[in-house]
């Protein structure tokens, strides 16, 4: 059902992979907790959806590509691209709704995505060096969002959930939750965070908000093929 | 800085045996120190604190564990903090997050 460009893994749970990879460089792919997205990563490279394509993967080795995996027609635009310190947590949040909701999102799906790119900023300020980049782009049906920080951070990369009455922590699992997907990258360079959201109506949404709106015609011909 | 001074801190009363500190607007990391001196600063002027969200359009996890902490706090106190009337994308993060049900009124 959902191209992950030709090979690797297909993931349909929510389990976070972690690996570590070039010695120091550690590479997490998390599933997607809704929408339409499947990114991961293997030994070697970021392969994902046709539709999050444009995820770069952070790393200078040659062998991996760099190219757009899958990319639609038209190719990828960029929306924003702004440097931020804690002074422009606001600002920023505002201009990734504005953009945001200039390419079409709307409703919880704006909020869900602004959200998430926010705990990404706020990762960066507290965490990564006191700030980092922003970058905002859509490429066919998908808005991507990365994150990179300034380096030096020490934070901890895997998205959980601490019980509702402790504090702390909840940052990364938002940015994982609200979206279709999100990847992290680490390397000595910093941290690069990337989350992404469809445009268009989500089929596992569907799936699982609604029913079906009638039998599956191919069930129903295989019945009336064997009675 | 003086609790007049914060655009997102609407008002605080007494209200019979509770004390509300009504908060408005945006709330993110830049204000979480703020909060946690008016949060902290309401503990003790009435066994029940609540913090009403209803005019609150945005948190964020700093916000949501600076909330959790006063929460904390209060029952230290030998009080209690919760958090009221939350709407719109407010309700349904701290309703994910499993805090509305450890701090909700």
């Amino acid at each position: 059902m959902w191209d992950a460009g030709g090979s690797g893994l297909l993931l349909g749970q929510r389990m976070p992979k972690l690996r570590a990879m070039d010695g120091n460089r550690l590479m997490v792919a998390v599933a997607p907790a809704k929408g339409r997205s499947r990114v991961y990563t293997d030994e070697r490279r970021y392969l994902g959806h046709a539709a999050v394509g444009s995820v770069r993967p952070m790393t200078d080795d040659p062998a991996v590509p760099v190219a757009p995996i899958g990319a639609t027609a038209g190719g990828r635009a960029g929306l924003l691209s702004v440097g931020f310190t804690v002074a422009e947590v606001g600002m920023v949040r505002h201009e990734v709704r504005r953009h945001c909701a200039q390419a079409g999102l709307a409703g919880d799906d704006l909020d869900d995505f602004v959200l998430a790119v926010h705990e990404l900023v706020t990762n960066a300020v507290r965490h990564g060096g006191g700030g980092g980049r922003l970058d905002l782009s859509r490429e066919g049906d998908t808005i991507t969002c990365e994150v990179r920080d300034g380096g030096g951070g020490t934070g901890m990369l895997r998205p959980h959930l601490p019980p509702g009455d402790i504090p702390g922590g909840r940052g990364l699992w938002l940015a994982q939750q609200l979206t279709a997907g999100l990847m992290i990258a680490a390397g000595s360079e910093g941290v690069s965070a990337t989350v992404t959201v469809c445009l268009a109506p989500s089929p596992a949404v569907q799936i699982a908000g609604v029913e079906p709106a009638g039998p599956d015609p191919t069930a129903a011909a295989v019945e009336e093929g064997t009675s | 800085v003086s609790d007049d001074r914060l655009a997102w801190h609407q008002h605080s009363h007494r209200s019979e045996d509770r004390y509300v500190v009504a908060l408005q607007g945006e709330l993110d990391m830049n204000v979480v120190d703020d909060l946690h001196r008016l949060l902290t600063g309401s503990i003790g002027r009435a066994p029940l604190i609540e913090v009403d969200l209803a005019a609150v359009t945005f948190i964020d996890s700093t916000v949501i564990s600076t909330l959790i902490a006063a929460h904390h706090g209060a029952a230290a106190a030998g009080g209690r903090l919760s958090v009221t009337r939350p709407s719109g994308h407010v309700h349904r993060v701290l309703t994910m997050t499993g805090v509305l049900a450890a701090l909700g009124g």
